[in-house]
């Protein structure tokens, strides 16, 4: 509480531009949520000769480093040990060293592409029908510390905390608690309404991935799809550092 | 001891698209009951699914007052009004009739594209009466239309939205809508120019006065945290911006005329800001009795939940022109789809646009691409501040016309 008071009193406007940013573990888990997560459900494919051409498993989609998974074996508000379909959970890697990996199945979008299920099908209560859903997203570790993620910035921006995210080409977060990096140290509190980048040029953009992690639950709100809102999801990660970020 | 009950009984049949074809078809007609009990400054609350038993209910809710849960308040009293806004649509099986015939022009005249989701028609019939006379009841059908629309060639998830919810259902109106949309889709433009120009949004789109709702939360101003806590009754905004909590009928969608706690409002509006100057936060009567606010009637609460304060419907007051004459012969950017933008604590606005059009104010010419959009909360509903359009000018929708900051994302 007493950082989030001293940053009230002390925040600044952010000078609106493109910047190297490091996304602690909720802007992580938000950002893969939002902007890969979503692409990764299978019924968005469903008899889509584009989206077939375009994603297919093999690909290389992002940095070496980058591995997202969905799991539903995980304690916590994403833990569906059994999907709405009865199908048991499984750890899917959505991307493994940047190649893209799997995607998230209910048993109609495994059949439709001749995939294995996943254990995504979810409905959001009695009303709904299952639809392919995400359980626990989250980025795995890698190998460097938070503190060196931040000193190998010259001039950049930690979001340690957000108010909400969405993605479809374009991610965008809004950050609640940022500081300017300066030199390698974290510096002045920011005020920035929203940072935004295309997706798919993003994940290629993550070069930095750090050892501390989070998985992070929620009991309030959770992931909209459709008319289906709110469903209890984890989400989480290191924290990434990603270059050519917009800030506004 | 006062006892008050709380019906809402929803029928609903909606047809599922996939790839421009019903995937299926989900019927729905679910009964919920709820029932309160106010006594010695406490409620209790107890509610049920399908048919009640009503002495169970009325006997779990005084089994819950011992929870102390507080309710300082009186509850509505001595208000008969039964509105009933249905009007003959379709018959269920006309209704998944008229969806294939509709997908069917669609696949015929946009081959190019794909529609998903869904088509619903929905009835609603939500009561609330009470021992001290309180007899409300709302009866509503509405037809709605939600596509999200895919581009064939395109690799993302979706590139556009079509939107349509009418009481009176008309099939052109409909696809003149999609139509109106995806040929101007067709025609990729560029901005006359970056910078300072006129960005109209939707009606319903709640993106611009977001800001506007969070601070205006009467429990937010009550405690001191918002932006306008020192500013009521203080002229802050343009004179011809008047900005107001609605539950008229041309605005009620899914929501009735009355709040969760019974609350009607004169004309079935309340302005909290008239003519640029900030007159109430919105409040439900826990925080209206707390803060020594004015009452606005925005409780809301599930069936078997305690009413509370949260926003409801609000919209900005339409001016006398159309969005032609507004816009005075400049062309502006239309907003489809800007998700994920958000002001700043004080109150500085930003968010990408995923998809925009160029519009002179009558119809869309062409798609622009992707946008970042920027302003202040202050100059947005100030010098800023073009107005609403009297006319459906956009989309079939009223729109809100402002200047902003707009450069290529």
């Amino acid at each position: 509480m007493d950082r989030d008071i001293k940053f009230v009193k002390d925040a600044k406007p952010v000078k609106p531009g493109k910047y190297t940013v490091i996304f602690a573990p909720v802007a992580t888990g938000v950002f893969t949520h939002e902007s890969f997560g979503h692409k990764s459900e299978a019924d968005f494919m469903i008899g889509d000769e584009t989206m077939m051409k375009e994603w297919p498993i093999g690909k290389k989609v992002g940095a070496d480093n980058l591995c997202i998974v969905d799991s539903g074996e995980i304690l916590g508000s994403g833990f569906v040990p059994f999907d709405d379909e009865g199908t048991k959970a499984h750890k899917t890697y959505l991307i493994k060293n940047g190649i893209l990996s799997g995607r998230l199945h209910s048993t109609i979008t495994a059949e439709s592409l001749k995939e294995d299920t996943t254990g995504n099908a979810r409905a959001l209560n009695f009303e709904f029908e299952p639809i392919v859903r995400m359980t626990n997203t989250y980025i795995e570790p890698g190998d460097k510390t938070k503190e060196e993620l931040i000193s190998e910035v010259k001039e950049g921006i930690l979001i340690e905390d957000i108010n909400h995210g969405s993605g479809m080409s374009i991610f965008t977060i809004a950050p609640k608690i940022s500081y300017m990096i300066r030199d390698g140290k974290i510096a002045e509190p920011v005020n920035i309404s929203v940072v935004t980048g295309n997706v798919m040029e993003t994940l290629h953009e993550i070069d930095g991935i750090s050892k501390e992690f989070e998985l992070l639950s929620f009991t309030m709100g959770g992931c909209g799809k459709m008319e289906q809102f709110p469903l209890p999801v984890g989400l989480g990660g290191p924290y990434i550092r990603v270059n050519n970020v917009n800030v506004q | 001891m006062i006892k008050e009950k709380y019906t809402n009984r929803v029928k609903e049949i909606s047809v599922n698209i996939v790839q421009t074809d019903i995937d299926s078809v989900r019927k729905k007609d679910i009964l919920k009951t709820g029932l309160r009990v106010y006594d010695k400054g406490y409620i209790g609350v107890a509610g049920a699914m399908g048919k009640a038993d009503e002495e169970d209910l009325e006997r779990r809710a005084i089994d819950n007052l011992s929870l102390k849960i507080p309710y300082p308040c009186e509850p509505s009293e001595n208000l008969k009004m039964h509105l009933d806004y249905r009007e003959d649509i379709f018959s269920d099986e006309e209704f998944v009739r008229e969806a294939d015939e509709v997908l069917k022009v669609l696949r015929d005249e946009f081959s190019d594209f794909t529609f998903s989701n869904k088509m619903y028609l929905f009835e609603m019939e939500t009561g609330l009466t009470n021992d001290l006379g309180l007899d409300l009841l709302h009866r509503d059908r509405l037809l709605t239309v939600e596509f999200v629309i895919k581009e064939k060639a395109s690799a993302n998830v979706f590139d556009a939205f079509a939107i349509y919810a009418t009481r009176q259902y008309n099939r052109e109106e409909l696809l003149n809508i999609i139509r109106e949309e995806l040929t101007a889709y067709r025609n990729p433009v560029k901005l006359p120019e970056e910078g300072k120009l006129p960005v109209v949004f939707m009606d319903f789109d709640m993106v611009p006065v977001s800001k506007l709702i969070d601070e205006l939360n009467g429990y937010k101003l009550g405690t001191g945290a918002s932006l306008f806590k020192d500013f009521i009754g203080e002229k802050k905004f343009n004179e011809n911006f008047t900005f107001y909590q609605s539950a008229e009928k041309e605005d009620l969608r899914f929501i009735e005329f009355f709040d969760a706690e019974g609350v009607v409002n004169e004309g079935f509006k309340y302005a909290l800001i008239e003519n640029g100057r900030i007159m109430s936060p919105y409040t439900d009567k826990k925080t209206a009795h707390k803060f020594n606010l004015p009452l606005t009637g925005s409780a809301v609460g599930e069936y078997d939940k305690v009413p509370s304060l949260s926003p409801r419907y609000f919209k900005v007051k339409s001016s006398d022109k159309t969005l032609k004459e507004l816009l005075n012969g400049k062309m502006a950017v239309a907003v489809v789809i800007a998700s994920g933008g958000d002001f700043t604590a004080e109150g500085v606005f930003g968010t990408p646009v995923q998809l925009a059009f160029l519009t002179d104010g009558e119809r869309l010419i062409g798609r622009l691409p992707e946008l970042k959009l920027s302003g202040e909360l202050y100059s947005m509903f100030g010098e800023d501040f073009i107005g609403k359009s009297k006319d459906k000018a956009f989309l079939g929708q009223q729109a809100l016309a402002l200047y902003l900051n707009v450069n290529y994302l």
